[in-house]
């Protein structure tokens, strides 16, 4: 490959990992390095690509307003109570609210008890049925 | 994987494949684990000690890709509203805090600046959104050196390559880094900076020859 096209490639380099040569994969440096070292149209496109990232950091920076994090915390527990004032600020809300969560425990109790296993007459548990017509037969019911 | 709202935010960790290597050069990854895990059992304190860390840093992408410091704070606050409500999902030794604040950050501005460019065919579309105080050409005039050149330059790049340029400015974070935040390859991350970076040297260029 002749120099030109590696100086095209080169600053095609530039552009994607920036000019900091110590952030490229260490094969890529080294060559970036023997090219800025003999050619004065690499040293050019590399000072160029370091002024350009320095003018867009300088660029991208901007101090943060006074109060901004005191802000964004009041505004995050606002938000927080605004929910919980929704809920509690309507007894009709309140009692959809309930109902919803009522349905939806009922919904899992019913899947449960349709995948769960029923208990086998030896697993040694107390069968309570018959503790209950017991009773009933003691108070000549 | 959680998806909240318009933006999906993963913070499985699996899907960050260099995680556990970053985390081991910055420690301060696991102190946002910590402060997480306070913050999902409500405590007020952690979530104010993320801010006070990270609040600044994320005001300042969003003030230079929105182009309006109080577009941006709008932003930064719902994207720590989205924080605060999905801090009990949040896995630690996963993929970074930052990595993850960053993304909703950058969705949120993509979103409002995708709405910005509907409400601009609309007649009127002046009463929706006031001009920012930066895009002022009197503002601009009153300013022009090179950083203010390249400061409205970056801000008439499309949203992508805006986000990648201005995820990159610092220095800080590797291609890698913001494509997980992008969401995309590290190929296309290289793409992006090369047509932003191409954009603004032709674009100073031209303004220095006049």
């Amino acid at each position: 490959m002749d120099d030109e096209r590696r100086i095209e490639q080169f600053s095609e380099r530039l552009d994607a990992w920036g000019p900091e040569l110590s952030r490229w994969p260490a094969d890529e440096a080294e060559q970036a390095r023997a090219l800025i070292a003999r050619s004065p149209d690499a040293r050019a496109r590399h000072a160029d690509a370091r002024r350009l990232s320095e003018l867009v950091a300088q660029a991208a920076q901007a101090d943060a307003p006074n109060g901004f994090a005191f802000r964004v915390v009041a505004e995050v527990q606002s938000r927080r109570a605004d929910r919980l004032f929704w809920l509690m600020g309507s007894p009709e809300r309140f009692r959809w609210a309930s109902a919803g969560l009522c349905v939806v425990a009922l919904a899992l109790g019913v899947a449960l008890g349709a995948v769960s296993q029923p208990a086998q007459a030896d697993s040694g548990d107390i069968d309570l049925g018959a503790m209950f017509s017991l009773t009933l037969a003691d108070g000549d019911l | 994987m959680a998806s909240v709202g318009a933006t999906v935010l993963a913070f499985d960790g699996r899907r960050v494949a260099s995680g556990e290597a970053e985390r081991a050069e910055r420690p301060e990854a696991n102190e946002d684990d910590a402060l997480m895990a306070r913050v999902a059992a409500g405590d007020q304190r952690a979530f104010s000690r993320l801010v006070a860390r990270h609040g600044p840093r994320a005001q300042a992408l969003a003030h230079r890709f929105t182009g309006s410091a109080a577009e941006a704070e709008d932003v930064v606050q719902e994207a720590f509203w989205r924080v605060w409500r999905s801090a009990a999902r949040w896995t630690p030794g996963g993929a970074r805090f930052t990595t993850w604040l960053h993304r909703i950050v950058v969705n949120l501005c993509v979103d409002r600046a995708r709405r910005r460019r509907i409400r601009d065919w609309l007649p009127f579309a002046d009463t929706f959104d006031p001009p920012s105080e930066e895009a002022d050409p009197e503002h601009a005039l009153a300013d022009r050196d090179a950083v203010a050149w390249v400061r409205e330059d970056i801000l008439a790049l499309p949203a992508r390559q805006r986000a990648a340029l201005l995820l990159s400015a610092d220095g800080e974070r590797s291609n890698a880094e913001i494509a997980k935040v992008l969401e995309t390859t590290e190929k296309a991350v290289e793409s992006m900076l090369v047509r932003a970076r191409r954009t603004l040297r032709a674009r100073l260029a031209m303004r220095e020859e006049t």
